[in-house]
């Protein structure tokens, strides 16, 4: 491990630099893939996943991870270089959002041969992997410590070395590299806690750290949740009274939510952090922010699909631990959107003004129709940045959208604005023949289930 | 150009937090209850065609979120309002005890020309609750409150078993069309903040 402070801050900043460098272009490949996967009519997994699946590298790795389900990508990139499709199929291709590529690019390089005219892109995205050989990636990269802790290959290893990387940065990176175009089932609890923040890279203190945590949350609940009222404010009560009314409201299309006992988890969940973080308090809307946590770090635990659940196979022990993985987890996504849920919410205003703006320099006769027709962003589009697009989405889809937007991490704010700025382009055409009631209806419709079947 | 443009009316619904605000609407637009409902985010809304006196309206109603922290939000959704629905649930008494400061914070943020005779309407939700034995506020009541704000029309209502949910709406859009004209004396007022046309249209200035 590299220990000098000062080669570790230059080693930063260069990072910084670069990202912030590829910052615009990486937008502007965001915004096409949004494009294309709502024209692709299929899941955001889908865009990174196209095209980079050649046959052979394919059929080799499959046989590692025969419960990987991405085989419904194969299907679209079969016809990938069909002239129609070609010209989103290129924005596809070199789609690579994350920004230390190089390194991967070196591993991947062998593999995919890039036949994209794009040279430019090319040099500065990178290859894509196979699903297979992508899941092996992560299988790797989380895979129990044998030599190094983190599981690395040599070559990987000598090029930290000579970067001057902390080793654990890198981790992360490479880990949030992968993540971003979808997270195998079976490892989407471990990366998104260790993509947040909430678990350490060093796999060593992973399991003390974790107990540390789950721990605190049950002197939180215990502190602030298991008292009587008369030990609340007021303000206490009504927050707890509001929670109350909106848990048995989450996700009431899925029949899972309903049993009593995801409600209490979820209840104590929101109360507690709530309670801890007293700028915001409960907004209406964090309940559906809680949920992908909740299926996600129950998936540990419960076999098979959602619908066959329940909570009464489970200890109270396990369920706690969930618990505390879910508050924890919401906090550290929340920490870098506080002022979202702030009074007035400003954050989110500035991100509906920053679409606004976006739209109005990218599609100026949208953006004129609209205004001609008095429809308001904050009328649409509030919604989509309180609950991050969760009500727009069929459940069973927004824990892989999910994986990109941890992937994110703190950029995911700015990613939320392109991610809706693409859908009003992508439907621009359609959008300028409507007059406001149609709209208005229309972007419901156009998020809820015409774009994803 | 159709002959005759439908005029707009655009209805407000406001009330705490889980007093049926959603349920109303979807009752009234839709003849459908739905135990389904999430919390409403910022504001839904839907429309319906009224038919009044010969002549075809388009009720426009907007949906709002109860909670409190969404209020800042009401200049976006409540101007050009043309009659705003305050809605309470009759089993928890908080949710009348907030109708005055809804009220006041309509007039705030939508600032009617004339908040004096601006059109409100209440309704009393959730009567079916327990054959009405879990009610705890009384009919008397609540209109004494409405008559004690300028003789405000009051329903009982119950969204899930459609009760009286048509009358109250009958009543909603005949009060949003009383109010209609005065809008478009008032009109420059009006545009000079949202800077669009849509209360141009909404009265059917072209026609």
């Amino acid at each position: 491990m590299n220990n000098d402070n000062y080669n570790n801050r230059e080693k930063d900043q260069r990072i910084k630099d670069s990202t912030i460098a590829s910052l615009d272009s990486r937008f502007n490949q965001t915004l096409r893939n949004v494009q294309g996967f709502l024209k692709g009519r299929s899941i955001p997994g889908k865009i990174l996943l196209t095209r980079r699946s050649d046959p052979l590298d394919n059929s080799n790795s499959k046989g590692n991870l025969p419960n990987h389900e991405r085989s419904f990508s194969y299907n679209e990139t079969g016809t990938s270089d069909h002239t129609t499709e070609a010209v989103e199929e290129e924005v596809l291709n070199t789609s690579k959002p994350i920004g230390i590529t190089n390194v991967n690019k070196l591993k991947m390089s062998t593999l995919h041969i890039e036949n994209t005219s794009k040279e430019v892109q090319k040099s500065s995205m990178g290859a894509r992997a196979t699903d297979s050989a992508r899941v092996m990636k992560f299988t790797q990269a989380l895979s129990g410590s044998t030599v190094d802790q983190l599981n690395f290959s040599l070559v990987e290893i000598g090029l930290h070395l000579s970067l001057a990387i902390p080793l654990e940065i890198y981790f992360v990176e490479k880990l949030r590299e992968l993540a971003w175009s979808g997270v195998p089932d079976s490892m989407r609890p471990t990366v998104w806690r260790l993509l947040l923040g909430y678990a350490p890279p060093n796999s060593d203190r992973r399991e003390g750290v974790l107990r540390r945590k789950r721990l605190e949350y049950l002197d939180c609940v215990s502190l602030y949740y298991d008292i009587p009222d008369t030990e609340r404010s007021d303000d206490e009560i009504n927050m707890l009274r509001q929670i109350a009314v909106d848990c048995p409201r989450t996700v009431p299309d899925v029949t899972f939510f309903q049993q009593q006992q995801v409600q209490k988890s979820l209840e104590r969940i929101l109360y507690t952090w709530a309670i801890r973080h007293p700028a915001s308090g409960y907004v209406q809307g964090i309940n559906d922010l809680v949920t992908p946590f909740f299926v996600v770090f129950l998936s540990e635990y419960l076999e098979g699909g959602i619908d066959n659940w329940s909570m009464s196979d489970l200890s109270s022990d396990k369920i706690s631990n969930i618990e505390a993985d879910c508050y924890w987890c919401l906090s550290k996504l929340l920490d870098g959107m506080q002022d979202h849920y702030t009074f007035a919410q400003p954050g989110i205003q500035r991100l509906v003004f920053k679409l606004k703006e976006l739209v109005r320099r990218i599609d100026e006769p949208v953006s004129r129709h609209m205004e001609d027709q008095g429809l308001e962003f904050l009328q649409f589009a509030f919604r989509w940045f309180n609950c991050l697009l969760i009500r727009e989405i069929p459940f069973h889809l927004v824990t892989r959208l999910w994986d990109t937007y941890l992937a994110e991490g703190d950029a995911l704010p700015d990613f939320l604005v392109y991610i809706f700025a693409s859908f009003l382009l992508t439907w621009s055409e359609k959008l300028q023949k409507l007059d406001f009631q149609e709209l208005l209806a229309e972007k419901a419709i156009v998020l809820s289930g015409n774009v994803f079947p | 150009m159709a002959s005759r443009r439908r005029m707009l009316l655009k209805v407000i619904i406001l009330g705490d937090s889980g007093v049926g605000k959603t349920s109303l609407m979807n009752q009234f637009v839709n003849r459908k209850f739905s135990n389904q409902y999430k919390a409403t985010i910022g504001a839904d809304f839907l429309t319906k065609e009224v038919q009044f006196e010969d002549r075809l309206f388009t009720l426009q109603i907007w949906d709002t979120a109860g909670q409190e922290r969404f209020q800042s939000l009401g200049v976006a959704f409540y101007r050009g309002a043309d009659c705003c629905v305050l809605v309470y649930d009759v089993n928890v008494m908080k949710s009348f005890d907030n109708l005055n400061h809804w009220r006041e914070e309509f007039l705030i943020q939508a600032s009617p020309s004339d908040p004096e005779n601006f059109p409100f309407v209440v309704l009393g939700n959730k009567i079916d609750v327990d054959g009405g034995n879990s009610r705890v506020v009384s009919e008397k009541k609540a209109k004494a409150w409405c008559a004690s704000k300028g003789n405000i029309p009051y329903f009982e209502t119950s969204a899930k078993e459609g009760f009286n949910v048509e009358a109250a709406f009958q009543c909603i859009a005949k009060n949003a069309l009383k109010n209609e004209p005065e809008e478009e004396v008032y009109l420059p007022d009006t545009i000079d903040v949202s800077g669009g046309g849509r209360q141009q249209r909404s009265t059917g200035c072209e026609c």
